[in-house]
């Protein structure tokens, strides 16, 4: 059957959900305070950087990235690509215009 | 010919069904680039409105509802992995739970929209005509952008309450479970897309 490799995937274990789940509590606690000091650019960069952080474990944990098949993850990978680069460009543009 | 027809009716394509997934999932990612590109736009023109504007939001709304819908993308992930190992009652369970917490983000979302709203601050409001331009331009993307996420929110709980009936009814099980971990994929995106949504409408500006 076309699906036995899929009950064949590797399981993640209920206890690394958990880990990863108080991960990102953690990470989001500490994005707020972060984002309450005094300093500039970490106030700003800070915040952001420790999002993109969570969205990464919640892809590659939550959403199985890290086992998922070569294809959808390289398609994931380029289409992200894609958001950043053109995200990127329109920045630089606005910025220093 | 019976056997034939048997198997094209058992036939199932987790690849392509995840892969289609995937793709939608990423049309869904475009949908709040384009805002949240505007948003940077717009900050970079008035960053003392936005800064004002931003100071007006309840960081402590913004911030429960962040770890509330980080417990529900665990609950999600927790559910696929329940029907994985076939037990179907606590798929459920988990299912409910996550369908609750979105409930929980929802009640909080209104009662943070109707605390601007009773201020007049909402576009075609009185308080809302008075902002300087930058500050309306803030709620504005406010509005849109955490309202389109919580229509997201409603569709979720919606898909993932169809799966848990679909659940119950053996349909999706051990072996079959593709329709429950695609509706716990797209939970997990709203999530993600509220990850990056707080910090930049609460954190940042």
């Amino acid at each position: 059957m076309s699906e036995g490799g899929e009950e064949g995937r590797e399981r993640t274990g209920y206890a690394t959900y958990a880990l990863v789940w108080l991960g990102l509590m953690g990470l989001t606690w500490l994005s707020v305070t972060v984002a309450g000091l005094e300093a500039g650019a970490l106030k700003i960069a800070g915040p952001l950087v420790i999002a993109a952080i969570k969205a990464v474990f919640v892809l590659a944990f939550f959403m199985h990235l890290k086992t998922e098949r070569g294809l959808i993850r390289w398609v994931v990978v380029i289409g992200l690509i894609a958001f950043i680069v053109s995200g990127a460009l329109v920045f630089s543009d606005v910025a220093y215009r | 010919m019976n056997e034939t027809v048997e198997k094209v009716a058992s036939h199932r394509d987790y690849a392509g069904a995840k892969l289609g997934m995937w793709l939608f999932l990423l049309t869904e990612l475009g949908l709040f680039f384009g805002p949240l590109l505007l948003y940077v736009m717009h900050d970079i023109r008035h960053p003392e409105a936005f800064h004002a504007a931003s100071q007006s939001l309840d960081k402590t709304i913004g911030f429960a509802n962040t770890l509330i819908l980080l417990t529900s993308s665990l609950t999600a992930a927790l559910s696929v992995a329940s029907i994985r190992r076939g037990k179907t009652e606590l798929t459920l369970i988990f299912i409910f739970v996550t369908i609750t917490l979105g409930g929980i983000f929802l009640v909080n979302k209104y009662l943070e929209w109707t605390g601007k709203i009773a201020h007049g601050i909402y576009p075609g409001g009185d308080a809302f005509a008075e902002l300087p331009p930058g500050e309306a331009v803030f709620y504005g993307l406010y509005f849109f952008t955490t309202g389109l996420h919580g229509l997201h929110v409603i569709a979720g709980m919606i898909v993932l309450a169809v799966t848990a009936t679909l659940t119950a009814g053996g349909i999706v099980n051990k072996r079959d479970f593709v329709k429950l971990e695609n509706a716990a994929l797209y939970w997990h995106l709203v999530d993600i897309i509220w990850i990056f949504l707080f910090p930049f409408f609460y954190l940042i500006s």
